[in-house]
């Protein structure tokens, strides 16, 4: 092989067992998915959509999975996303003592990296044993927003950390007090990331199953209620793939599948077209 | 400035939604077996039409956890599957048996065998039987799913198999539906479920020559009791009293597979 | 005027208030999940032999023995082979995207990347029962539940994370850079291999440490097809059991409120600690 002149630039073997490689992994994942959808697409009509799942009995729905999921995600955005902004504003625009920067830092961190599971056990054993909350649509959206919290806080973090200094500087420098500089500069500048970072955790949260296994429950009430069991569309996928008894559980399961990757597929992307409307700058927000 | 005053908007929104939605009724907590969910879960909801002010909520957990949640007062009435003398209370609790629930035997439809006796079955589940060639079947690896520790059908059919043995080719799944699934789709496969349950792909096997019918439910050697646990002194209330009974005497426990007991309550 | 100035001052007041209880309530519920975890687990290993507890091979929680190095060694097998699958994939798409492509492509791939990053994890363990442990059945002659398919599903699951941050940390190398190397003469595998790389090597490690962190947390994809404790430790092929889908397993068995229930604290201290150290990290190579 040249190594010269004209040949330099030429794709040499790294570069083609890269391109081969991320072939491959790119097609296995898009393989994934297409399986999903393929088994799960068949399946999906307005009776599916609207109708109560069924335990014994072929043809059930997951109409108050759908309720329950949509609800709840938002519920727990609502509650979650003020108080990790809140913090987040608190650690990037009043940077207090560097001791207590470093701690907090380190607590959020370890909270970022809290597992499911970890978490499940602890609100469990509070909220449902120790406090008599019934597993329900309220215990797992308050769940949901403790799982949430530092996610949504390092979000908002890194959004507004991308506001350059000098724009507070000039803002301060006008005579504005921080709270106007954090009002009229730095959120406006930070808005379209934090746009696309809320259609993120949107989509973190609605696929969520660990902690809801044990907080939501498994089951929907006869009707909707906050104090309901609140199965979402991620545990029914669960229920019903690993302990449902559905003669049809293999299609319910895919179709149940397809919904939630769309609900997925929403958030991510109507976070990047909400940040574009915004204004979004050239280069995506790294998460 | 007017996205604070939208924040305000939405937050009163969502408490004030939450606190609609609170009724104020009495609320109570039954919390225990799964195998038994469904039908506490259909029995409650019939209850629940002709009880207006009361709001039973059913959530499931697992035997142990019912009772213990029972014995701390988080739960009011407690479902357990486990036979009753593994559990030492901390208060005088009332059992109130709702039945029997046969355990039925399940096997991947290719192993070519239909019936095993006994010590056949403790061979397979201790792992001494590793090929179904052996017993007369086609000649296909054992694969043997289980409950987990804890649950009452795992208790039960140790009682009577005995220990089963560990093994590369031993499965744990945490429900009879899961264990159906398994079952279903690994050749080979034999595993254990609470109910008369069907499934493509599954055939029940027969023990010690006798196929198992609802007709003669109360002669299978392999029975949970499902039972309901509770503080005696709850039974003043007449309404408890009344949801406790319509439990214990609902006619739809026949459809879910819980079979009248034999007189005399035994269950071994 | 003054009053405007005043009106300033209270609000300053109010807000920093405000700021501050955010962050002291998100340090608080964290500080209260890992203290109610770290005094139940205490109060456990107090009351048995802290080792056998923690390396012992023998788990029978029935009759008391807590040994609990099966589920280590479990997910210590499934994570390494999840990161095995992963990691070349994964690089391979960072140094394909990174460098190969312009940025308006980067970008879609990018855009992909994210929403498989957030497919929800039960989608991952569906595809695991549906494709992966039938094939292994076929592949080994086992149950096709076992660590392997648990590695086989986090290997594609954590693969769009790993892959993703991999195409950042590949693509801020400066092309110049780049251009320099090849101006002097140097072939596009040497100015890989030799630059670029090594340029990116604190991105890329960090990459591999928040693909392991999420790969050691998975409960969901790896309960549904991991297979559950078969009493030893068998194997690669054969079922097993990592420290999360053994505490979502044991919950029912060991709820709160029981003498046992603590072991699960014991687990689940643990594993925080260890994916706390794993962050911790990945937030050095942030910094460097």
């Amino acid at each position: 092989m040249g190594r010269a002149g004209a040949t330099a630039v030429r794709a040499g073997w790294v570069r083609r067992l890269a391109a081969g490689l991320a072939g491959l992994g790119l097609m296995g994942l898009t393989a994934v998915l297409a399986e999903l959808v393929a088994q799960g697409v068949p399946h999906l009509n307005w009776h599916f959509l609207t109708a109560a799942p069924s335990e014994f009995q072929p043809r059930g729905g997951i109409g108050p999975e759908l309720v329950n999921t949509v609800v709840m995600v938002l519920a727990a955005e609502a509650l979650s996303w003020p108080l990790a902004w809140a913090a987040a504003i608190w650690r990037v625009e009043y940077a207090p003592r560097p001791t207590l920067v470093r701690v907090y830092d380190l607590l959020l961190m370890a909270f970022q990296s809290l597992p499911g599971i970890a978490l499940a056990l602890v609100l469990f054993s509070v909220l449902v044993i120790d406090w008599g909350w019934p597993l329900s649509v309220a215990t797992g959206t308050v769940a949901l927003a403790v799982l949430n919290w530092p996610v949504a806080a390092v979000l908002c973090q890194e959004a507004m950390a991308r506001v350059p200094e000098a724009w507070r500087e000039g803002s301060w420098a006008l005579g504005a007090t921080r709270f106007q500089t954090l009002t009229r500069i730095v959120i406006p500048a930070a808005l379209p990331d934090l746009a696309a970072g809320l259609g993120l955790s949107l989509a973190r949260l609605s696929g969520e199953t660990a902690v809801l296994i044990f907080t939501a429950g498994v089951n929907v009430g006869p009707q909707w209620g906050w104090f309901e069991p609140g199965e979402t569309l991620a545990v029914h996928l669960w229920y019903v793939r690993t302990e449902g008894l559905m003669p049809d559980r293999g299609a319910v399961a895919a179709a149940t599948g397809t919904v939630l990757l769309a609900l997925v597929a929403l958030g991510v992307l109507g976070g990047r077209w909400l940040a574009r409307r915004l204004g979004a700058p050239k280069e995506p927000l790294r998460f | 400035m007017t996205g604070w005053r939208w924040a305000v908007v939405w937050a009163m929104g969502l408490v004030g939604g939450l606190l609609a939605r609170i009724p104020a009724r009495t609320h109570w907590l039954v919390m225990g077996a799964t195998s038994v969910f469904p039908y506490v879960k259909a029995s409650v909801a019939t209850w629940a039409k002709t009880h207006p002010g009361y709001a039973v909520a059913v959530t499931g957990g697992g035997s142990w956890a019912g009772l213990a949640a029972l014995d701390r007062g988080h739960a009011d009435i407690g479902v357990s599957d486990l036979p009753p003398e593994l559990w030492r209370p901390a208060r005088p609790l009332l059992r109130i048996p709702l039945g029997a629930m046969p355990i039925l035997f399940v096997a991947h439809r290719g192993i070519g065998v239909g019936c095993l006796d006994r010590s056949q079955l403790q061979a397979v589940f201790h792992g001494t039987v590793s090929n179904w060639r052996t017993l007369g079947g086609r000649a296909e690896p054992v694969t043997v799913v289980v409950r987990p520790p804890g649950s009452g059908a795992r208790e039960v059919v140790r009682r009577y198999l005995g220990e089963s043995g560990a093994g590369p080719r031993l499965v744990t799944q945490l429900s009879n539906g899961a264990v159906l699934a398994v079952v279903a789709t690994t050749p080979g496969a034999i595993g254990y479920v609470e109910g008369p349950r069907t499934v493509p792909g599954v055939v029940t096997l027969c023990v010690d020559g006798q196929r198992w019918s609802p007709a003669k439910a109360q002669a299978w050697p392999l029975q949970a009791i499902p039972s309901l646990y509770l503080d005696p002194s709850r039974l003043g209330d007449p309404a408890f009293r009344s949801l406790v009974q319509w439990l214990a005497t609902d006619p739809a426990r026949l459809t879910f597979g819980l079979f009248p007991l034999q007189p005399g309550g035994g269950g071994e | 005027m003054r009053s405007v100035h005043a009106f300033n001052l209270a609000v300053e007041r109010v807000q920093t208030a405000l700021f501050w209880a955010g962050a002291a309530l998100g340090a608080a519920v964290l500080a209260a999940v890992v203290g109610y975890l770290g005094y139940g687990a205490m109060a456990f290993l107090s009351r048995h032999d802290a080792w056998a507890v923690v390396g012992g091979m023998s788990w029978d929680p029935v009759r008391g023995r807590f040994g609990m190095a099966p589920f280590w060694i479990g997910s210590a097998v499934v994570a390494a082979l999840g990161l095995a699958i992963a990691v070349p994939l994964g690089l391979g798409i960072g140094i394909w995207a990174g460098q190969g492509l312009v940025p308006a492509l980067r970008q879609r791939v990018g855009v992909y990347l994210t929403v498989l990053s957030a497919v929800p994890s039960v989608v991952w363990g569906w595809w695991g029962l549906v494709v992966v442990v039938p094939a292994l059945r076929q592949l080994t002659g086992g149950t096709g539940y076992s660590l392997a398919a648990g590695g086989v599903v986090l290997g594609l699951m954590v693969l769009p994370t790993f892959a993703q941050l991999a195409v950042q940390a590949v693509a801020a190398v400066p092309a110049a850079w780049v251009e320099g190397s090849l101006a002097l003469g140097a072939t596009m595998d040497q100015t890989l291999l030799r630059l670029v790389l090594p340029a990116a090597k604190a991105g890329l490690r960090r990459a591999l440490w928040v693909a392991l962190a999420r790969a050691l947390g998975e409960t969901v994809a790896v309960q549904m097809v991991v297979g559950g404790f078969p009493g030893r430790f068998f194997g690669v092929w054969a079922p097993g059991a990592t420290i999360p889908s053994q505490i979502l397993t044991e919950l029912p068995l060991l709820p709160p409120g029981t003498p046992g229930h603590g072991a699960l604290e014991v687990m689940a201290l643990l594993l925080v600690v260890a994916m706390t150290a794993v962050t911790q990290w990945a937030g050095r190579e942030r910094r460097q």
